[in-house]
């Protein structure tokens, strides 16, 4: 009998981790390691080789960033395959995951292909991804109007900072951060910063992860 | 026709006329003296004035002799002066006269005088008062008294005084300082706001003291408005960052929410279907009701509230999962310590490297407060490392976040090998940087 690939199944929210940990469990090809709700702990259960496919949420428990711990499971055991599974449609999600090298990218609430088939696939040594992130509506606006830039502008908002903290996190002048406020603005139709700032976190489009280690850190 | 021979009434009325001319000769010249005009017109005053007064006092004394006793003894010459030479230095006399009072006019307008400048300076929209060393007001205007009437309650007498008592912000209660210093800004109780400052300037020697106090109340105005409108927004601003802090949590609950309005709207159909079949043997069949039954109880049984527990919980579960048992010997810091972070993270390095390397199957972890530290000394039964330690990625980071925290760090080799770790003991906040 051909032997299962083992499955570790990092999701913080009960219903969707029970309803892989179910598919999982009732496929011919996966075998569950565990389920387990917090993306810090992931390399460990990684550490006995037991492990060759991680199902891994981005915004795990205590804030525990999936992507990083993708990126550390892919430096310490890089034979692990990986496919992020996320509800949030952020658009850097889909970069940063390409850039770490993991194998798989899947939106839980829209991809049109299964997620068992995208697992399927992933085994069988293909990369599998979106074409891009899905659209939302933002007041006038769609995510696809805005720029790269203007997107980590936007991100940064989302933290309460001011232009000049922004200018530091992102490596621009205050001066081309108030550019691409304005620009936004005007693109979105809304009255003020903080409306553009609530309405992008609502939908997900934006999400500042505090974690992330900025210039002033080192 | 001499002098003389005109009637008396006319010869009073050339006296008349002489003396008038002479006046006015004698005011020119003290304008021109006065305003320091150019020499060339004092030197044609005073000659005008001279010569005015020699004929005047030529006619007064022919005058005094025909109307006194007639005797002309001393004055003969005087007799015969001819009434045309009178009408000659009338005439040009006027006419001199009139040129002079056109230049005097024009240099009244072409030039300043004391009380234009104090004319002028009473309409700047500036406070200016001027004083000397010894505090003698030279100059001030009426917006600087005004000021000093509601500041002090008395016009400005002594400008030192003045400046003393601005410089020291003895005012009233009811004004506000705004801000003191060298150049004090202060709210007067009419609501204007005047921003004083003092120069010094030296003249001849002599040293002049200058102050200015400008209307600064729509700037004040502007900038209290300001402050307002920044104390909102870091309100605002507040409420957004706990907002994205809460967000993550909000938008669980709100699916979990949608996720058990679903599962009620499906367990409303069964319903009807299970009542179907049972009433009038219709519908899915015993079979397919029993196993969607089967599912939407296990539905339910997903959306039961998980039992949140805590970092170092979860640590353990997944070294127990990999085969490692962790022991923690002593008190770990409270969750909110700084120390706690770092701790776990010592923990986590710990069990990974335990498992890829050491292949043991025990971590003990032993803590010591002593004080003001925390001393933390992790090992575990597998093989200990062949030489010195090579800090890879996850080591170099626990170092940078212990020594960050002004803590300490370092490998003990024997008897056996031992991460040890020092830490402050901090509640709450953050460790101070390094510089």
């Amino acid at each position: 009998m051909t032997e299962k690939y083992k499955v570790l199944i990092v999701e913080d929210q009960m219903m969707p981790r029970q309803l892989f940990e179910d598919m999982v469990n009732h496929s011919d090809i996966f075998e569950l390691v565990a389920g387990i709700d917090n993306a810090d702990v992931a390399d460990i259960y990684c550490a006995k080789e037991s492990v060759d496919l991680v199902l891994m949420d981005v915004l795990t428990k205590n804030a525990a960033n999936g992507l990083e711990a993708a990126k550390r499971i892919k430096s310490l055991y890089p034979e692990i395959k990986i496919i992020i599974v996320t509800s949030m449609p952020e658009f850097s999600y889909i970069e940063k995951a390409k850039s770490i090298g993991v194998e798989g990218f899947w939106y839980k609430d829209i991809s049109t292909d299964s997620i068992l088939s995208v697992m399927n696939r992933v085994v069988e040594g293909e990369n599998v991804y979106p074409d891009r992130t899905p659209e939302l509506v933002l007041g006038n606006a769609t995510s696809y109007d805005f720029t790269e830039k203007e997107l980590e502008v936007l991100r940064e908002m989302t933290g309460g900072y001011t232009n000049q903290e922004i200018a530091d996190k992102v490596f621009m002048s205050v001066g081309a951060v108030k550019a691409h406020i304005l620009n936004m603005l005007e693109k979105t139709g809304f009255r003020n910063r903080t409306e553009l700032a609530v309405r992008a976190r609502e939908i997900g489009l934006v999400i500042l992860d505090r974690k992330e280690p900025h210039k002033d850190d080192d | 026709m001499a002098y003389i021979d005109l009637t008396p009434q006319a010869m009073s009325a050339v006296c008349v006329i002489l003396f008038f001319e002479v006046v006015a000769w004698l005011f020119l010249l003290a304008y021109c003296i006065r305003f320091k005009v150019k020499a060339v017109y004092i030197v044609l005053y005073a000659l005008g004035t001279i010569v005015a007064f020699i004929w005047l006092c030529m006619l007064l004394s022919v005058h005094a002799a025909i109307f006194g006793n007639g005797d002309f003894s001393g004055i003969e010459p005087l007799k015969d002066i001819p009434l045309s030479a009178v009408t000659v230095i009338l005439v040009l006399a006027c006419v001199l006269l009139t040129v002079g009072f056109i230049h005097f006019a024009y240099h009244r307008r072409t030039n300043l005088s004391l009380m234009s400048i104090k004319e002028s300076v009473d309409k700047l929209p500036v406070g200016l008062c001027f004083y000397d060393g010894k505090g003698m007001s030279l100059l001030y205007n009426k917006i600087a008294n005004d000021i000093s009437l509601s500041l002090f309650g008395n016009e400005i007498m002594n400008g030192e005084e003045f400046w003393e008592n601005v410089l020291t912000l003895k005012i009233p209660e009811s004004c506000k300082v705004i801000a003191a210093g060298d150049t004090p800004i202060i709210l007067t109780e009419s609501g204007k706001a005047y921003a004083f400052k003092r120069t010094e300037h030296n003249f001849d020697k002599r040293t002049i003291y200058e102050i200015t106090a400008t209307d600064v109340t729509r700037e004040y105005r502007l900038s209290t408005e300001i402050s307002d409108v920044n104390a909102e927004l870091k309100k605002m601003n507040e409420r957004l960052i706990e907002y994205g802090d809460n967000i993550n949590r909000l938008t669980r609950e709100k699916e979990i929410l949608n996720a058990k309005i679903n599962i009620h709207d499906e367990m409303g159909k069964l319903l009807l279907a299970t009542k179907n079949r049972i009433k009038n043997d219709k519908g899915l069949k015993s079979w397919e009701l029993i196993t969607l039954w089967q599912n939407t109880v296990k539905a339910f049984g997903y959306l039961k509230d998980e039992k949140v527990e805590d970092g170092l919980t979860d640590l353990k579960k997944a070294a127990e999962s990999i085969g490692i048992c962790v022991v923690i010997n002593g008190d770990m810091p409270s969750c909110d310590e700084p120390a706690y972070t770092i701790c776990l993270k010592a923990l986590h390095v710990s069990i990974t490297n335990t498992a890829s390397h050491a292949d043991g199957d025990k971590i003990s972890v032993d803590i010591l407060t002593s004080g003001s530290a925390y001393e933390i000394a992790i090992s575990n039964n597998g093989k200990p490392p062949t030489g010195n330690i090579v800090e890879g990625g996850g080591l170099s980071s626990l170092r940078m976040l212990v020594e960050r925290a002004n803590g300490e760090m370092q490998f003990v080799y024997s008897p056996k090998f031992l991460l040890k770790i020092k830490l402050p003991i901090l509640k709450g906040g953050v460790y101070d940087r390094k510089i």
